[in-house]
């Protein structure tokens, strides 16, 4: 499936861009926060703060219908400053489109939404748009390759964020069944892309929530293949993706380390950007890409 | 809840994790919910996408969810949402010192009297 949605390119769209890392990323990974700006600015995105911004709310939904006034929330912010949203995580992409896509359908629950925001002094239109980085990245994939100035070495594969891709009907970005994007913007740079069994299988990161002995399970499956596969760095999009390579290659799994890095990272590496300048923290691969 | 389910198993045959003999919120349908098979769920989407009825499997997930007590994590992190507005415990004034080293704008945190208002 295509995408219909709206071209999200800067210069068509006349908000102006926040990128909404979300409490994952802002805690553990701010690597991915740099390396997504340094992008982004190379492609002439201009990267503007969102002031006082919360959880998405998606690890609310669980416990409260109140997730979405959390959500709606930080996007009536953005709203307020004339701001766009790009998404580092699917969690936070996938919270902010549900709500996005329930309120189109149903205007009872903008109007519920703006009786919670209107002490706050804020107001919900449903008026911006959100999107993950992978799906900018893909808009802007034919101006990507004239940025780059030297290929990068390694042989990879991708970890796909699922909920970028699901449900179908509000995301409707790539192929959700075989997604093709990510590993198409990764060959861009000049990186070898493996295709591997669990490539398209659900990292299981949130069940370490649940259960820790299933989503290292799910983990060493993957690494297995992957180690079989001779592959050097995992590619991830998404912070809980990355965040269970990271956990579990720290504490439990025993075979041959694998780090990933931030799909911005590779690109910026092929950008001309230093290791350092992105922030890359395996020894190893920063020093594998010091000089490429 | 489930009324247009037909019972189609369909769900529970896409769900990586069924396919693994991990008993998961896909087993709901056809096995009926507890306290363990509607938190083994990593909120992929697939068997949604797959119901050939349209239900809303992830909608009733939360509602079940809401319903009982939460695992030690999620617990935690709705706790601290509460009370920093963030889902990891994130300490503004150190986060920024090591925002600013590293070239990144500080972070200015929500007030905590509008997460009480948010989530009242
Ligand atoms: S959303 Fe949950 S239950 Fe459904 S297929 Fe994915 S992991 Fe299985
Ligand atoms: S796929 Fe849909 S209709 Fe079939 S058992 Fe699951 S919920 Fe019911």
């Amino acid at each position: 499936m295509t995408s219909v949605k709206p071209s999200f390119k800067g210069r068509q769209c006349k908000h102006k861009k926040a990128l909404f890392a979300g409490c994952l990323v802002w805690y553990r990974f701010p690597e991915y926060e740099v390396a997504s700006k340094c992008v982004l600015k190379k492609l002439g995105i201009p990267i503007y703060p969102l002031r006082e911004a919360s959880c998405c709310g998606s690890f609310v939904q669980g416990a409260s219908s109140n997730w979405i006034y959390m959500a709606a929330y930080n996007l009536a912010l953005a709203e307020q400053n004339n701001m766009d949203l790009i998404t580092l995580c699917g969690g936070c992409t996938n919270a902010f489109r549900q709500l996005q896509y329930s309120c189109t359908r149903n205007t009872e629950y903008v109007e519920d939404i703006n009786r919670v925001l209107k002490p706050l002094e804020l107001e919900f239109h449903n008026t911006i748009q959100v999107h993950h980085i992978l799906e900018v990245l893909d808009d802007y994939k034919e101006d990507i390759p004239k940025l780059l100035t030297t290929n990068v070495p390694l042989q990879t594969a991708v970890m796909n964020p699922c909920q970028v891709f699901r449900p179908e009907e509000i995301m409707q970005f790539d192929d959700a069944d075989h997604p093709q994007v990510m590993a198409q913007l990764v060959r861009l740079t000049g990186a070898a892309c493996v295709s591997y069994a669990s490539e398209n299988q659900c990292c299981g990161s949130t069940l370490t929530l649940a259960d820790k002995s299933v989503a290292y399970c799910l983990g060493e499956m993957r690494l297995e293949e992957l180690d079989k596969k001779g592959v050097e760095t995992i590619i991830t999009a998404c912070g809980n993706c990355h965040l269970l390579l990271d956990r579990m290659q720290g504490q439990y799994y025993s075979g041959r380390r694998i780090p990933g890095i931030f799909l911005p990272q590779l690109i910026g590496i092929a950008m001309g950007f230093s290791p350092q300048q992105l922030m890359i923290k395996d020894p190893r691969l920063k020093r594998r890409l010091q000089n490429v | 809840m489930f009324e247009t389910c037909i019972q189609c198993g369909c769900c529970q045959e896409s769900c990586y994790l069924e396919n693994k003999g991990i008993r998961s919120f896909a087993s709901v349908p056809l096995e009926g919910a507890d306290q363990v098979n509607i938190w083994m769920c990593s909120n992929c989407w697939v068997c949604q996408d797959q119901c050939p009825q349209g239900v809303p499997l992830m909608e009733y997930k939360k509602q079940l969810q809401r319903q009982g007590p939460k695992p030690y994590g999620w617990a935690e992190g709705i706790r601290l949402i509460a009370q920093c507005g963030f889902c990891l415990p994130i300490d503004l004034d150190s986060l920024n010192e090591f925002r600013v080293e590293v070239g990144l704008e500080p972070i200015t945190g929500i007030l905590s009297s509008t997460i009480k208002h948010l989530l009242r």
